[in-house]
């Protein structure tokens, strides 16, 4: 039995039949503008020295972009990065914005939540460290 | 693998991210498997096999980012669609049946208007000689391209003729008598055809000329007709169903029922398609 004769089987009908919607769902669908969960994980850089940092682990965001471009930038690895460098010890609330998710011009930021958040400092004492 | 490992690993490669493109995909899947069915119906024409070689085609040129080519392809779709749908054999046959309407009176039938009574008793006498009798009836659908035929006769249902030919020692019993709906001999110890057997799947619950009648029978409006001379029940295969068990008096008058109704709904409409058109005529004249 040949290839041609394997593809236009009568029981590998609903398999092709599957095959060739994905495939063209995704033709016309790469270009189409597509919305997409996302929940990156806080990162804090510069941290002030023997400082302990007590926050949340991700945000959730929704975003907003082709489908190719959303491909493309690896979005569901998308990380926030905070710098805390000017933060003292003790309680700080933080508000979020998209600079912090380093996402291109052409990914629209939806949704963000909590679009700010409760970060502790607190001074490591030696047993700690 | 856990669900969420499964739906990252559809995300990164086959950039499915969400329930709403699986919704989408399946969408695509029914109205292609749809559309499939229908092409595979065309045994003249190998359709289905151009149908995937478009998409195909469009896929590849996506993928080489050939994007003039993608682009025409994606444009002339609707253009295919319609050719797609003007070469198909369903819609040929019925515009065939359509132009055949017009022209061409059955003027044979006020003839033999009772040729499906002679047709079965002749068969009851085969049946008390042992024989039995596998009949294809022919109505508005043309089926020769699923029913072999070694020679053509075309002559009128007539019980000395039929006799004849179904005593003689060169009649096999378990092949095919051809008649059509106006009442003629089409021919005999004809075969099922190629095309029917490639596509007919064999059932263990089914005999094989079971099988080929419903296979048959889903393709055309023909009448599949049998007879069991040792059990004395006939069965009756039409529009992919069939009815066992049945007395041959009662499938006649079955039979008979069918084409009637058939009969009278094409008269009816050969009516009013006339009536219609002398109308058209008659604002025409008068403006």
């Amino acid at each position: 039995m040949n290839l041609v004769n394997v593809i236009l089987n009568t029981r590998l009908l609903p398999v092709n039949a599957f095959i060739a919607g994905y495939i063209v769902w995704l033709m016309i669908g790469m270009q189409q503008p597509t919305s997409m969960h996302v929940k990156p994980q806080l990162c804090f850089y510069q941290e002030p020295e023997k400082h302990g940092v007590q926050a949340p682990d991700h945000v959730d965001i929704w975003i907003q972009s082709s489908r190719k471009t959303l491909h493309s930038i690896d979005a569901r690895n998308t990380t926030a990065h905070i710098n805390i460098n000017d933060l003292a010890s003790g309680t700080h609330t933080i508000e979020l914005h998209k600079k912090n998710l380093f996402l291109p011009n052409n990914v629209k930021l939806l949704q963000l939540k909590p679009s700010n958040f409760t970060i502790t400092l607190t001074p490591l004492t030696q047993e700690n460290i | 693998m856990n669900l969420s490992a499964l739906s990252y690993y559809l995300g990164e490669y086959f950039i499915i991210y969400n329930f709403k493109d699986y919704l989408e995909i399946l969408f695509f899947a029914i109205a292609f498997f749809k559309i499939a069915e229908w092409l595979k119906q065309d045994l003249t024409k190998p359709l289905l096999a151009y149908f995937y070689g478009y998409i195909g085609m469009a896929a590849s040129a996506y993928y080489f980012d050939l994007t003039t080519v993608y682009y025409t392809l994606l444009h002339s779709a609707p253009a295919a669609a319609v050719l797609f749908i003007i070469y198909h054999q369903r819609t040929l046959q019925k515009q065939f049946m359509l132009s055949q309407r017009t022209s061409i009176t059955p003027a044979m039938a006020a003839h033999h208007k009772d040729w499906l009574e002679t047709f079965v008793r002749t068969c009851m006498i085969m049946a008390h000689k042992q024989i039995n009798i596998t009949c294809v009836i022919e109505r508005k659908d043309e089926i020769a391209d699923f029913i072999h035929k070694t020679f053509t006769l075309d002559i009128p249902i007539n019980q000395d003729v039929l006799t004849l030919l179904l005593e003689s020692p060169s009649f096999e019993e378990q092949k095919l008598i051809w008649l059509n709906k106006d009442g003629n001999l089409i021919s005999v110890n004809a075969t099922w055809g190629n095309v029917l057997i490639q596509e007919t799947l064999l059932h263990h619950e089914l005999f094989a000329w079971q099988a080929y009648a419903l296979q048959l029978s889903q393709f055309s409006d023909a009448i599949i007709f049998h007879h069991n001379s040792s059990t004395h029940e006939s069965t009756l295969i039409i529009q992919g169903k069939k009815i066992e068990h049945l007395s041959i008096d009662h499938a006649m008058k079955m039979m008979k029922k069918i084409m009637q109704k058939a009969e009278y709904e094409e008269t009816m409409k050969g009516t009013s398609d006339e009536s219609g058109k002398r109308n058209s005529e008659h604002t025409t004249s008068s403006r």
